[in-house]
């Protein structure tokens, strides 16, 4: 096969498509929306087997105006670490600074928010810890009725951390007689005490990408007492939320010409309270936002570019790293579908070449699937793949029109025709969207007053409103960049099927657990940045920049109260 | 002039600086001095699912083991629920290694009600046991919890040395409250605590607290207007 072909054959359509609105994106202002469909040049260089330079790298050094151009020329150790440098620096000034608040923010939260206090901390880290230490994962249901480690018992039992999950009225330990305690018991315990919790453990049946990920910092942690490696754990999640916040750089470079855009659509994840809480969690929710902004991003160049060997093998990859991470990772394959779809329509390759290049992505997604069956094909839970919301899909029989009322009135008020909804009243829009998506931190107890969750509501719903609008204004940049669109649209649709229809599941057996809330749609947490970035892109200039500073101000102080609610919820 | 005034840079730069300035002023400074009850630590919270009644008859002694005390830990606070008239008097010992302290509750509270007591704190923190006596002659009835989370906790009860499932709901409270502000310091020491490493050391939590308060804002705000100059 000759990968290069399809994007080569190609590529002459599509630069001479491109040129017209490029011309334009040089000569013509850059306060509408042509800026947004103006493509960013394209500079010839598809990806392909002959070329030598990371694709990060070269994203990087094109998005940064006037940055050195970073490409290795050479292999040697000297010639790779030059590289490494100047792929460093030709890092674009603004995104240097938005992962250094990155950076900030996530260890803040690391510190502010006591051990076990993130959502199901303790099992995450019990799934962490017995894969580190016995290399086998724990199991769902079965087990020793360990479901976490004899250590982790006693430091959770020592710093008090147990009660403390949800409830406002408790404290953890911190006094020095708590500690001097713990530490004699920690010197007391056997080798086995940090091995011995096999379960029950109720995320035993996750997908182990994220866990095996997590066992490197847990083995680095120097010193090697618990909480060193608890730490470390969390800090492996913060740089899985800097990575994130990278790629949305790439995917708002890919998207927007002028900086202020890209910065603007960065700083909107960067500063996203409550993914800076997750980044700083031992969670898997954060590699799946990973593995979904990067998905997104290699999506738009195949979309933007066309398809070569090494976008649909990313592709594939991003799919096989959802898959491998959290149950709810598997509506990445249909939106894998659609990405395939829309490159198919949008480039019409032969049918040889759409073959191949299907085989391949969805290939690389079937192995990890098949990886994940392997694995679980040896964990308890009766043999369901995929444990908590996924594996409960088809336990009981579901009514389709009881699922379309429920999803009607998630999001709207009941029509007077329609039964009460399944599950547990007043829980919608407002709730996931809102409530748990911006805030709601430690184990949901922390939030915003309410006027702040108003405020949020309502701009949400202005942003839905104003995208419409632009849509209807800018109509012919709609029609003309419709695979983009169509892409984002129908990803995003993607997971949220995913979500209500395991959510409603959930509900047959359990109606007192919506088992939906915010947090779950931080994947697509970029296309909301893109959406707000289209939005002020279509303002007036003045009023865009205006907008932009409100925006990132407003980031700013959602993200400093979470923080700070989340000090004084704790320490005072 | 004008043009730089009206410039997109600046134009960011004011919408930047107006919203932290409503922030703070509405938000930020009535938050961070608003006087603040200081807990000094809390070994059983009290119920969020599973209220329970703890009864305790006269002569009857109920104590919580394994209790932190620290060396701000001046009123011990739980809640009767219920109990005869008239209520009986208490009396609050707490003790550990090298401590003891004791208080009373004078008899004729109202029902329910949240009693609070002095004790004398310890000079160095130290884990022991509360214990609440009934001196009167009828029961008297406390607030305490089954919550699953916190029945496996830490303290346990026992009610004249047998262990009883429900927790008595206890906090312990510092005579020292005051505003965020100005207990920030006493606030770092304890979320220093069981931290490892560096991750303990108050200096390096006060630096980071530093930079989230000061450099987050300032980077995120100049990262967005380098992006505007970098623009024109």
């Amino acid at each position: 096969m000759r990968p290069g072909k399809w994007a080569r054959d190609r590529r002459g359509l599509f630069c001479s498509r491109m040129s017209h609105s490029g011309h334009k994106a040089r000569h013509g202002d850059t306060r509408g929306l042509l800026q947004l469909w103006a493509p960013l040049g394209y500079d010839g260089d598809d990806g392909l087997l002959g070329r030598r330079s990371g694709v990060m790298a070269d994203a990087l050094s094109r998005m940064a105006p006037g940055a050195i151009r970073a490409r290795t020329r050479g292999r040697s150790p000297r010639a790779v670490a030059r590289g490494g440098l100047a792929r460093v620096r030709a890092a674009p000034r603004p995104l240097a600074f938005l992962l250094v608040v990155a950076a900030i923010q996530v260890v803040a939260w690391t510190l502010v928010m006591p051990p076990f206090q993130a959502p199901d901390e303790m099992a995450h880290f019990a799934y962490i810890q017995h894969l580190a230490e016995t290399g086998e994962a724990p199991e769902q249901t079965g087990g020793s009725g360990a479901n976490v480690s004899s250590e982790q018992a006693e430091a959770i039992r020592w710093e008090n951390v147990h009660a403390l999950v949800g409830v406002l009225g408790m404290r953890p330990g911190w006094t020095e007689a708590e500690e001097r305690r713990w530490r004699e018991v920690e010197t007391s315990l056997s080798d086995d005490a940090s091995a011995n919790g096999d379960g029950p453990n109720p995320v035993g049946q996750n997908p182990p990408l994220y866990y095996a990920l997590e066992t490197i910092p847990y083995h680095l942690a120097p010193g090697g007492s618990f909480f060193n490696r608890f730490q470390m754990a969390r800090l492996g999640s913060a740089a899985i939320y800097l990575a994130a916040i990278a790629f949305m750089w790439l995917i708002a470079a890919e998207l927007f010409r002028p900086l202020w855009a890209r910065t603007l659509a960065t700083a909107i994840v960067a500063l996203h309270p409550k993914l800076a809480m997750l980044g700083a969690s031992v969670n898997a929710d954060i590699l799946l936002v990973l593995a979904w902004t990067a998905f997104i991003y290699v999506g738009l160049r195949i979309i933007r570019h066309g398809p070569s060997v090494r976008r649909l093998a990313g592709a594939g990859i991003a799919a096989a790293a959802s898959v491998l991470t959290h149950g709810r990772g598997l509506a990445i394959l249909g939106a894998l579908l659609v990405l395939l779809g829309i490159a198919y329509l949008r480039w019409r390759p032969e049918p040889r070449l759409v073959l191949r290049g299907a085989a391949l992505s969805l290939g690389i997604a079937g192995l990890g699937l098949a990886v994940v069956f392997l694995f679980t094909s040896g964990v308890s839970g009766g043999g369901t793949i995929y444990g908590g919301e996924i594996g409960r899909i088809g336990e009981k029989a579901f009514n389709v029109r009881e699922l379309l009322s429920y999803v009607w009135q998630f999001y709207l008020p009941k029509l007077q025709f329609m039964q009460p909804s399944i599950g547990v009243p007043d829980y919608g829009f407002r709730e996931v969207y809102i409530q748990s998506f911006y805030g709601q931190f430690a184990s949901l107890e922390v939030e915003y007053p309410r006027f702040a969750d108003d405020l949020l509501q309502v701009a949400t719903i202005l942003l839905l409103f104003a995208l419409y609008t632009v849509a209807i204004t800018q109509w012919g940049a709609v029609k003309r960049n419709w695979p983009i669109i169509a892409f984002l649209v129908l990803i995003g649709l993607a997971l949220l099927t995913l979500l209500h229809v395991t959510a409603y599941n959930s509900m047959l057996i359990n109606p007192a657990d919506p088992l939906f809330t915010g947090r779950y749609l931080l994947p697509l947490l970029s296309i909301l940045a893109i959406a707000v970035t289209v939005v002020v892109m279509a303002l007036p200039r003045r009023l865009g920049a205006f907008a932009t500073g409100g925006l990132v101000a407003t980031g700013i102080v959602l993200q400093l109260t979470g923080l700070g609610m989340a000090f004084v919820r704790f320490y005072a | 002039m004008r043009n730089s005034l009206s410039s997109p840079r600046t134009l960011a730069a004011l919408g930047a600086g107006l919203g932290l300035l409503i922030a703070c002023l509405a938000w930020f400074i009535p938050y961070l001095t608003r006087e603040r009850e200081n807990v000094s630590g809390v070994p059983v919270p009290p119920p969020f699912f599973a209220q329970e009644r703890v009864g305790l008859k006269p002569g009857s002694e109920g104590c919580l083991s394994d209790v932190a005390f620290d060396t701000d830990a001046a009123i011990v606070e739980f809640t009767a629920l219920a109990g005869r008239r008239p209520t009986p008097p208490l009396t609050v010992v707490a003790q550990g290694p090298g401590y003891r302290a004791a208080a009373t509750v004078e008899g004729g509270y109202s029902r329910p009600s949240v009693l609070r007591t002095a004790i004398d704190p310890p000079e160095r923190s130290v884990l022991g046991t509360l214990c609440v006596r009934n001196r009167g002659k009828r029961q008297v009835v406390l607030l305490g919890t089954t919550d699953p989370r916190t029945v496996i906790a830490r303290p346990i009860t026992r009610i004249d040395g047998q262990e009883v499932v429900p927790d008595v709901s206890v906090r312990l409270l510092s005579t020292d409250s005051g505003t965020v502000l100005e207990r920030a310091g006493e606030m770092v020491d304890r979320a220093a605590a069981f931290k490892p490493g560096l991750f303990g050391a108050p200096v390096f939590l006060w630096l980071v607290l530093m930079l989230v308060a000061i450099g987050v804002p300032a980077a995120a705000v100049y990262s967005m207007l380098s992006s505007f100059r970098d623009s024109d």
